[in-house]
Order: C-alpha cells, then structure tokens, then sequence
C-alpha cells in the first residue's frame, strides 16, 4: 500500500460545504448529488480513514470512488475557505488508493508507461500520424532553440492533429528556427500526475527534458493546457532543478508576438468569440489574460465572455484522466458545457486545451448547436489568412 | 433497520437510496465534530440516506418510514452545529439539496418562489438577474439552504433593516409525516418556524424580495469596544443599515494569521456598516457617528474586503485545526459588556468575538476558540460553549438555537406559551414519532434511556469545566502551514 501523504487537509476541513455548490460547481457534484463527491466528502472520508473509524473494507471503496470520480478541475479548492491545497489532495489520495483502481484504469497505465502515450500506440511510429501533408517534416529531430511540444490529444486523437497543423504553419510563417520532438516526445506525464503517480511521471519528465536539450532547446510551446502546466509548472519540481527551459502556452506565445508586433493580420474574424478558460490553465496555472488579449488583437472579432469564466469557469468535465474513469459521465458533462455556451452570446468559442475542444466540440455536434468550436490557434492562422 | 423496511426501500428508490456505511458515515456529522463519547448517547450514523428529486418521493418515503417506524432526518447542507440535521436513533437521512428549482419570480410582487434545497447563493445570482436580491440571508449562505435556514432558525446579514428569516417567509410548503401536503401561510408559518423538521419536510419557500440596490460597506475602526458602541448607539438612533457586523482584534488578528492576508491593525475594534442606498446624507451621518466618538473611517479597499469576507469567519479553523464556536443572543446595550467579560474570562484561549447586530435591540454574538479535535481531551473544550451561554442568560441574553445538544434551553429559546403549542403541533402532526425524533423536545441518552440528554449534560458541565481548565488547549505557534491565499495570476 502506497504512503498516505494528505496531512492535516482533512482536520482542517471547516465543513462549511461552500465546495458543494460554487459558482464553477463541482461538475461531479452537479451530476450525482452525493456528498461523497464534494470536497468536503472527500476530506471526511480520509478523514475517517485516519482516524480509523470506519473499517478499511468499508472506506476503500466510497474513497476509491470519490477521488476518482473527479476532473481536478479545482472549483473546489477555488472556494474554500480554509486553503486546503485539494487538487494536491485528490492526486494524493488517487495514488493511495491504487490497489482499489478498476482494471481499466489500471490497464490505461500499465500501457501509458509502456508505450508513452495515453493512446497505446507505437510512440515512435505514429507521434507525427497529424501530419498527412508532411508540412513538418524537415522539423522532426531538428536542433532549434524553439520547440513545439504537440502532446498526445493533439498528435494521436484524430480530431486534433489540425491544430498542430495550424500551430506549425504559423510558426513556419513566422520563419522562426523551431523543432519537434516527433517519437522522441513522451507523454508530458500529467495522466500520470493526475493519478497521483509522481514516480512514474519523473521518469517522462526526464526523458522529455533530455530530448529537449540533445537538440539545444531553450523555448518551449505547447497548444495543450496540461502539457504547458506540466512542463512549464510541474517539471522543476518534479526533477528538484531549475531546467532553464521558457514554457509557453500557445496563448502566450502568440501574446508576445502581438506585442513584438510580429503578426500582421490580414482577415477579419466579424464574430463574437469567447475563450474557454481551460482548468488546467486557468484555475490550475493562472492564464487568463493571455487568450483573450489575442483575441481582442484579431481584426473583426468581439471578445465575449461565457457566464462563468476566468476562475469561476465551468470544467468541460473531460479532465482529470476522467474519460478513462466514467466517460458516460464526461459525455453528460460535456452536453452541459455544451448547452451553456449555446445560452451565451458567443458564435466561437475559442479552447486552449485540446481535451476541452474535443469534448465541447462532440457535444455541441450531439446537441446541433451552431456555433464553431475552435482552438484559438485557428483564430490566428485564419487571420494571418494562411 | 429490519430486513424488510430496508428491501421496501431499495425497491421504491433504487439508485436514489444508499446503505453502504461509508455514504451513512458522511451524513453522522454537522459542522461540529463529534467527540468520541457522544455515540453513548446517540446513533448519529443513520441507516439509510436517501436523496430525493421531489415532493412525490418524500410522500412515498413517510409511507415506508410510518409501515416500518423509523425516524425520517430532513438535513440541507449540514451547516449548523447544533445536532438538528444528526440522527438521533439511525433512521433515514434525507438530503433535500437537490430540490432546487425556481418556480417563481415576480417583478411585481417582489417575491420568488423556490424549492427548499436551493443555496442563498445560487438564489442570490438567480435573483440578480431580474433586479431582484434577497432580503436576508445566512453567513454560511454559499452552502445553507432555504429550508434548512427555515428550520434551523437563527440570524443573518440583512436582519438588521428586513427583519428575521421569518419576516421574509410568505408561505412554506410542507410534507407531514402523514404524506399530506400543506402550504403554510400567515401565523402556521410561525408554528413550524425553527422546528428542525420535527412536524414535516419543508420543500418549497416563497419569500419576499428586495430591489437589487447595491450595498456599500463602510469600515470603522476604534480603540475600544466602548467607543465603537457608543458610534453604533448614535447611528441607529438616525439610520438603519443592512448590516452591522463588530469584529475584536483577537478575531482579526487570528483570521489575518489564517489567511496570510494582513490588511488591518490588530489592536483596533471593527464595525462593518452594510449601507443599502448610501446617499450623502447618509454617508455623512455614518462619518459623524464613527468620528465623535473618535473612530476613523478605514478605505474603501478594506471595507470591500471586510465585505467579501463576511461569509468566511471560519478561515480560523486552520489555526487550530479545529474550532469550537458558541453562539448566543444579547441585548444591544449589553453587548460590550459581554464582550469585555468574555475576553476577560477566556483571554488565554484567545476568544475570536464577531457580533451582528441584527435588531434596535439585540445582536447575534459568535465566539470561536481554536482547538484541536484531534486532541482525546478536546471535549472537555466544549464547556466553554455552555459557560458562554451562562454568561449571556446572566446579562439578559438567550440562546441562539436548540436543535439536539441544547433541547435544554428549550424554554428559554421558544418560551413556555410556544413550547406547549409546539408540543401540541407535534402530537397532532406526527403521533408517531418519526418526523426527526430527539429534536427540541429533547431526546434520551442512548446507553441510559432514563436520562434526558439535556440532564446528562448539565451533571457533565462542571466536570468538562475542570477537564478544561487542566487540558488546556494550547495553540502551536508554528502551525499550521503558510497559508496559500489565491493564486497567482500569471498572464
């Protein structure tokens, strides 16, 4: 049995149950109802556990099921009062139970460490499948001070690959000296974090960073929100040194060629557009300006807001490694998501995170909702009018 | 629970009804931690915890639970800590927070209409969107619930110019143990007012409203609980605000520890002034009030601040990491003697005093200590719950509520005239006993069912006093944790 490593978290708990019903809403709770699936649930039940109140037969299974059904999306520790790191204590306590996991989950592991993907397939082979046009192919491997760190969502979904492919015609555009790492780039290792599996994610995390300096590389950008925390915010940590390496997520990056004024925008948008703050950007990284200052810099498009935003967004219900966990449940959670932006006033709206655009953009096709789904890279290459 | 009762439920409410001990386990507790030897005295871990959609289903549950007898727990979100919302003998929990629908608004009459288990919160934000907003609501109101404050009873932000919870109360629908539904208006209202569900489940409120006129929060700061009282004195002679809400340096400087957040001098005494329609004239009679009587008028930043931090007095928690809170009512012009007395008396247990004044006449006072629970000895700390409330009734105060701890100071809360009414209500709407037993009316100790709880705790008092006194709880001054207040926005 794995360390038990939550601390005081649970004794600190005041029960004020703020956690059950805020603004963002815990997703889950929204769902099921069950006090087991609030924050405060949660604590009670380690809490029990700690305290050995309960038998460890009866616990195992409610804890197993309470910090797995979650997306970490962070409402939760958005509003408590008390400060509680939860996030940290979901991925904590994910780990501690382990041995209590439903095989597929297992199983999506067993397979995330063999073949260095969430997908299980062949990393060296297929990383670069989302270049049908081979339009990077002169970059893979190539030694550059900038790389394009893609992910697995967006190299191995199928659905994604246009946005690495929108990604890299902008940065080619831009004439600037990039790379990418192809079947050398490892998973980032959040899964693996998000499991509450550091260990195992140290190993990625050494691999990437090693892949990144053989070839020179000093600026990192990813398009996947979980990527960017993990390499940019998770990395240093996890290795115990400073790796020297700027880690961009794409919104910033493209902020900062705006302000070079290195982007000049040839098409309007004439759309309003919203931005989807993404949890692991968002509440989880503290990206909020970022986005949506590139949107206001495309000519044409209205900066709209969703009713709940920046910290108080709405989770798309697809983190958290929760579409292995409950993907009926992701599905359900996704139509929400998807409802809500049909009730605002935006005709786009723009993600930052593949996870998300792929679950909003499946249930607003669910639900024939017309607006358009996009990463905001889309936005830019189409004002770039490439 | 027998066999049978157990196979009525599953099959009448499949996946809405759990049994497993881990789901039981969660409803045992309020926002106050259970000592260990409290399971003498009652089953606070019920049998069954059912999760109703609807008032159909609650009927169909008062069927099983009258066939079988067992005892029916109504519980919103579980934020009191007076034992209301436990079981007392097992029983059936009922979690009505997911009856949540608004029925109604009206711009004309100024009212909504909602399902019981809906939070103040999420009502509020409902509400703003039609200009409309709450007349009065909990400081716990992100999680509290409309029914659960109705049957809980006790004060809130916004008494002090609306009046209590009851003043906004139009009409209540409730579910009596029978099955029969009844809508509640006028005088039956204050029958079932506070009554912590022992005559029925309440499933839907219509309240009065107000126009949603922002509030402006003004921040005085004194030397001396003296010199705040008589600013308050003067100013409630001419104004009425929304909301005033005294805070003690004790409280300020062990929440600005809490939270790493340092805005405010730890010497000085608060009153936060929440002004519905601040115009000039009233703004200046609020600066005349503070500064006569040598108060200064703090910036507008830290009164926001003060403002937003209104529903969070329990960010203390983390210091300890338990707290123990007592809570009672005291005539406005004893208010700072109270208070003097209670830092006087407990000045070594660091008493966080925060008072709102929430009539002319009388202020809610809320006294938090931090303690440790984890602590074998932590229950000998809850005597001071019980010295609080002496020294209140001694100055003229009352209790705040009832509920299962303090069924004792039932006549003193309701008064004789609405016990015996209540008494009476009871019988006639739940002749069996199974509307949320051991309530008010007081309940019997588990272990010796001869001996009413409330004895129980008075023979206990003068030996928890003692066990206080030689197990003091002493704050560790290098816990907790720094605090990670927010995060940091990066871009």
């Amino acid at each position: 049995m794995r360390s038990f490593e939550v601390g005081l978290e649970p004794y600190i708990c005041s029960y004020c149950g703020f956690c059950r019903e805020t603004k963002s809403s815990c997703p889950i709770f929204k769902e099921t109802r069950w006090e087991k699936n609030t924050a405060r649930g949660k604590l009670h039940l380690a809490r029990a556990l700690l305290d050995g109140k309960i038998s460890k037969k009866d616990i195992f299974p409610a804890l197993t099921e309470a910090v797995l059904n979650c997306t970490l999306c962070g409402a939760c520790e958005e509003v408590c009062q008390n400060h509680i790191p939860l996030v940290r204590t979901w991925k904590a306590l994910r780990g501690f139970v382990q041995d209590n996991w439903p095989i597929n989950l297992s199983k999506f592991v067993e397979s995330l460490v063999q073949t260095k993907n969430i997908f299980s397939l062949d990393n060296a082979e297929e990383r670069m499948l989302w270049d049908m046009d081979d339009i990077a192919e002169n970059r893979v491997n190539k030694p550059a001070p900038l790389a394009y760190f893609v992910g697995c969502v967006t190299s191995f979904s199928g659905r994604m690959g246009h946005v690495a492919e929108r990604m890299t015609e902008v940065l080619m555009e831009l004439e600037l000296d990039f790379t990418i790492l192809g079947g050398k780039e490892w998973c980032c290792g959040d899964p693996l974090l998000l499991l509450g599996l550091r260990d195992e994610a140290i190993a990625f995390a050494k691999h990437n960073v090693a892949a990144l300096r053989n070839l020179g590389v000093k600026e990192v950008i990813t398009t996947c929100s979980g990527c960017y925390k993990t390499l940019g915010l998770e990395y240093n940590t996890l290795l115990g040194e400073n790796l020297g390496i700027n880690v961009y997520h794409h919104s910033q990056f493209l902020k900062k060629l705006i302000d070079e004024k290195q982007l000049s925008f040839k098409k309007s948008i004439e759309k309003k557009v919203a931005f989807k703050d993404p949890c692991e950007l968002g509440r989880l990284a503290g990206i909020y300006n970022a986005p949506r200052e590139v949107i206001n810099a495309l000519p044409g498009a209205e900066l709209v807001e969703l009713p709940f935003n920046r910290h108080e967004a709405r989770c798309c219900g697809a983190g958290g490694v929760f579409k292995v966990i409950d993907p009926g449940m992701v599905m359900s959670l996704g139509d929400r998501m998807a409802q809500e932006i049909a009730d605002s006033q935006a005709e786009i709206v723009a993600n930052g995170c593949p996870t998300c655009y792929d679950n909003i953009s499946l249930a607003a096709r669910r639900q024939g909702h017309n607006y358009r789904v996009v990463d905001l890279i889309e936005l830019v290459h189409e004002a770039l009018n490439l | 629970m027998k066999r049978k009762a157990k196979e009525a439920l599953k099959d009448q409410f499949a996946d809405k009804i759990a049994f497993d001990k881990a789901t039981r386990m969660l409803y045992s507790r309020d926002v106050g931690v259970l000592p260990r030897l409290v399971s003498l005295a009652i089953k606070p871990v019920p049998d069954a915890v059912f999760l109703p959609r609807d008032e159909k289903e609650i009927v169909d549950l008062f069927r099983i639970a009258n066939q079988y007898k067992i005892p029916v727990i109504p519980r919103g979100a579980g934020t009191s800590g007076y034992g209301g919302a436990l079981a007392y003998r097992g029983g059936i929990m009922v979690d009505l927070t997911a009856i949540t629908e608004v029925e109604e608004i009206s711009a004309e009459d100024m009212t909504v209409t909602a399902g019981a288990g809906i939070t103040f919160s999420n009502l509020e934000a409902i509400l703003s969107s039609k200009n409309q907003a709450l007349r009065s609501y909990p400081s716990s109101a992100p999680s509290a619930t409309l029914g659960g404050w109705f049957a809980q009873g006790g004060s809130g932000i916004g008494d002090l110019l609306y009046g209590s919870f009851r003043d906004q109360v139009l009409s209540v629908r409730l579910i009596r143990p029978d099955g029969e539904i009844i809508e509640l208006r006028g005088n039956a209202i204050s029958q079932h007012y506070e009554l912590e569900g022992i005559t029925g489940i309440i499933t839907r409120l219509s309240l009065k409203t107000r126009k949603a006129t922002p509030i402006k929060p003004i921040l005085g700061s004194f030397q001396s609980i003296d010199q705040l009282m008589n600013a308050m004195d003067t100013l409630l002679e001419i104004l009425t605000p929304f909301a005033i809400n005294i805070e003690t340096p004790t409280f300020i400087r062990l929440r600005q520890q809490a939270t790493g957040e340092v805005l405010l001098s730890e010497d000085n005494y608060y009153a936060l002034l929440a002004i519905e329609e601040l115009n000039k004239n009233s703004e200046s009679v609020v600066a005349e009030s503070i500064e006569n009587q040598g108060g200064n008028i703090e910036d507008t930043e830290k009164a926001t601040y003060e403002w937003k931090e209104r529903f969070f007095p329990l960010r203390l928690k983390r210091l300890g990491p338990g707290i123990i809170l007592g809570e009672s009512y005291i005539p406005n012009d004893r208010l700072r003697v109270y208070i003097e007395a209670i830092e006087k008396k407990f000045r070594r247990d660091e008493p966080s005093v925060e008072a709102h004044i929430i009539s002319k006449k009388e202020a809610a006072v809320l006294i938090y200590f931090c303690d440790d629970d984890r602590r074998l000895t932590a229950m000998f700390a809850l005597s001071k719950i019980l010295q609080i409330m002496n020294l209140a009734t001694k100055l003229g105060g009352r209790p705040y509520s009832t509920g299962l701890w303090l069924s004792g100071k039932k006549r003193e809360f309701f008064g004789v005239e609405r016990l015996k009414e209540i008494k009476k209500l009871k019988k006639t709407s739940d002749p069996s006993g199974i509307a949320n037993p051991g309530k008010i009316l007081g309940g019997k100790v588990r272990i010796l069912p001869f001996v009413p709880i409330s004895m129980a705790l008075r023979i206990a008092a003068p030996f928890m006093k003692i066990g206080n006194t030689i197990f003091r709880y002493r704050r560790s001054k290098t816990f907790p944790p720094p605090s990670r207040h927010g995060r940091e926005i990066r871009g």
